[in-house]
């Protein structure tokens, strides 16, 4: 029977890839907005790179949703 | 605040700094007009509008440079707001408050008007307009040591301990020197202590003292001063020539073997010049080797750890050099200066 | 021509004074002879060192374009504040055959790295090869000035001395010549006329004597 620990499980797996894509989004952000103060054309590559650490959430998302569904 | 956010906006700056190719492009140009007209094509385009409707020829270009190098750090300055790193603007651009007093002291002393004074003052400093037009108003050197003191501006401090000697002596080399040497001294006292960030501005700091060490070193041996006479006017703090070695170079009697003594040194560069320039004792292309090296170390800083004040002190020096080599060319414009011996002058990171 | 009494009195003066004048043309040239040389030599030099000065001058006002070009035109203008103060020159003089020239002697125009007055932490040694260019350049102009005067000196000398030989030898010197021949000519027609004179007394009274003579003889017989 599934417990409390399988959602309680899930939750951490999905804080940890959002924390850590908070922490690499603010980092890459603070330096994307430097880069595009100096040079406006660059905008669409600080994007690029802005959106990469989503990964990080989306792989926590995905783990706590396996989680979810395959611990039965 | 953030040094990725500093580093991303000076490396975003530095990208903006002239290339080769836009400098070869300002050195053939025939006359200062076509130049004038180069320059607004560039970075230097707002300042270079706003001083053409001042000034023509050269002036405009000198404060069109002026204007953009003060802009430029005011705008760094503006945020830069992390200690380290202002702490650094800071020394920087100390430098200019120094020449300003020193301006202002020479004027004083041999009773120059106080419009030609104002002519020669640059306020890029932190020392704004108003300060500095209040100290030249003043009678003479005492006066403005004495109005320096009640604003309790540091600078009061070397001055006073020497005004004493200069009102005996009237020698104003040596109160020079003294605010010279509390300039750096007061700068590394600033960076004393641990942190990477520290550590980056003292090691570029202190490269320069080497410098100014070993320019005065060429400059008293060539001359022949007294190596006791000659010391009065060394700085400590060093990178790697303290006053031990400095002595030992001072002792030495031609220009030559200084610049071989200097060969155990990271300055051993130096010893490339040829014969020919040591010979005819002309310090000026050793002094040029030597300014090109600072200039290099310095602006080479942008490959050290991004996350740090490097990267700004890489852009400072980059900056400067620029405006400097800009300098070069438009004043060789003005008088029919060969290009291959123009290029010989430019300083290239 | 002037009016001249035609005596042998006059004649001996005349003489002596064509002796005079030509002595005096004599000394004159041989003192132009001499400072022609003098002038000469003081030419060469001033040539010299006026090319001499040009290249002096063109290589400050080079060092003056790079000091300005690489530090700032400010920091330069500050330093030559420092450096700013007046220099002394003596002025002698001497004396070239009988002309006066004037030497000037400079109080240390040369200073060394020191004496120049500005700090020399944050100066460059460019300022100082700067300035000890310029200086140099005052050195050569201060010693120009002192031989250009000295050359016009005797320039002006020179041509005075000339005008001073042509005067002599173009005017006086012919017009005492031909005064002496005037008094000569005048002096030797008179001796002839009076040997005329004489001549013909002489045969009237040898014709009167005859005459006499005769009478007497023509009563004797």
């Amino acid at each position: 029977m599934v417990g409390w620990e399988v959602p309680i499980g899930a939750a951490i797996a999905f804080a940890g890839g959002a924390i850590g894509t908070g922490w690499a989004q603010s980092r890459i952000g603070a330096a994307g907005a430097g880069a595009i103060a100096e040079r406006p054309e660059t905008v669409g590559s600080i994007i690029i790179l802005e959106a990469i650490p989503e990964t990080l959430v989306i792989l926590g998302f995905v783990v706590a949703a396996m989680i979810i569904l395959m611990v039965k | 605040m953030d040094w990725g956010y500093i580093n991303a906006r000076m490396r975003g700056m530095k990208s903006r700094l002239l290339d080769h190719r836009t400098l070869d492009a300002l050195i053939i140009q025939p006359d200062i007009d076509t130049l004038i007209g180069e320059l607004e094509k560039t970075a230097y385009r707002d300042d270079m509008i706003e001083a053409k409707g001042r000034y023509s020829g050269m002036p405009a270009i000198e404060h069109a440079l002026r204007n953009n190098f003060v802009r430029t750090f005011r705008k760094i300055l503006a945020f830069a707001k992390n200690d380290e790193a202002e702490q650094y603007i800071r020394i920087f651009l100390h430098r200019w408050d120094v020449q300003n007093i020193k301006t202002i002291l020479r004027g004083k002393n041999i009773h120059v008007t106080n419009e030609e004074i104002l002519e020669c003052i640059v306020p890029a400093g932190e020392m704004d307009e108003a300060t500095l037009t209040e100290l030249v108003r003043q009678q003479d050197v005492k006066a403005v040591i004495d109005l320096l003191a009640t604003w309790r501006i540091p600078y009061a401090r070397p001055l006073t301990e020497g005004f004493p000697a200069f009102a005996t002596s009237s020698d104003l080399g040596m109160l020079e020197c003294a605010l010279d040497r509390f300039y750096y001294q007061d700068a590394l006292l600033a960076v004393a202590g641990t942190g990477n960030n520290k550590a980056i501005i003292r090691q570029v700091l202190a490269t320069e003292v080497d410098m100014v060490n070993i320019k005065t070193v060429l400059r008293m041996v060539r001359d022949q001063v007294e190596p006791e006479e000659a010391k009065k006017f060394l700085i400590g703090g060093g990178f790697e020539l303290d006053e031990k070695k400095l002595g030992r170079l001072l002792a030495l009697h031609t220009v030559a073997e200084v610049v071989s003594g200097l060969g155990a040194t990271r300055y051993r560069f130096l010893s490339d010049i040829p014969e020919a320039a040591l010979e005819a004792k002309k310090i000026s292309v050793i002094e040029k080797e030597l300014e090109r090296y600072l200039v290099q170390q310095g602006a080479k800083s942008f490959l050290g750890d991004p996350l740090s004040v490097a990267s700004l002190i890489g852009y400072f020096w980059a900056k400067y050099n620029e405006i400097t080599n800009i300098r070069i060319i438009s004043r060789c414009k003005t008088a029919d200066f060969p290009v291959e011996h123009l290029k010989e002058e430019l300083v290239y990171v | 021509m002037e009016q001249v009494k035609p005596t042998r009195m006059e004649l001996m003066k005349k003489k002596a004074q064509i002796r005079l004048a030509e002595q005096g043309r004599d000394l004159l040239r041989e003192k132009m002879d001499a400072l022609i040389q003098e002038f000469f030599k003081i030419l060469s030099t001033v040539s010299d060192s006026r090319d001499e000065l040009e290249q002096v001058s063109r290589a400050a006002d080079l060092a003056l374009l790079i000091a300005e070009a690489t530090d700032d035109p400010v920091t330069l203008r500050s330093a030559a504040f420092a450096t700013r103060r007046s220099i002394t020159v003596d002025i002698t003089g001497k004396n070239i055959m009988g002309v006066p020239v004037p030497v000037i002697e400079k109080k240390r125009v040369s200073k060394n790295m020191l004496e120049r007055g500005y700090g020399i932490i944050a100066t460059s040694a460019r300022i100082d090869e700067t300035a000890e260019r310029y200086e140099v350049e005052l050195d050569l102009l201060i010693k120009l000035a002192e031989t250009e005067t000295t050359m016009r000196r005797l320039g002006s000398e020179i041509q005075m001395n000339r005008r001073r030989v042509n005067a002599l030898e173009q005017i006086l010197i012919p017009e005492l010549k031909s005064q002496a021949k005037y008094i000569k000519n005048a002096i030797e027609e008179r001796e002839r006329e009076d040997l005329f004179r004489l001549k013909k007394v002489k045969s009237i009274l040898e014709r009167k004597k005859k005459k006499a003579k005769e009478k007497r003889l023509a009563t004797m017989k």
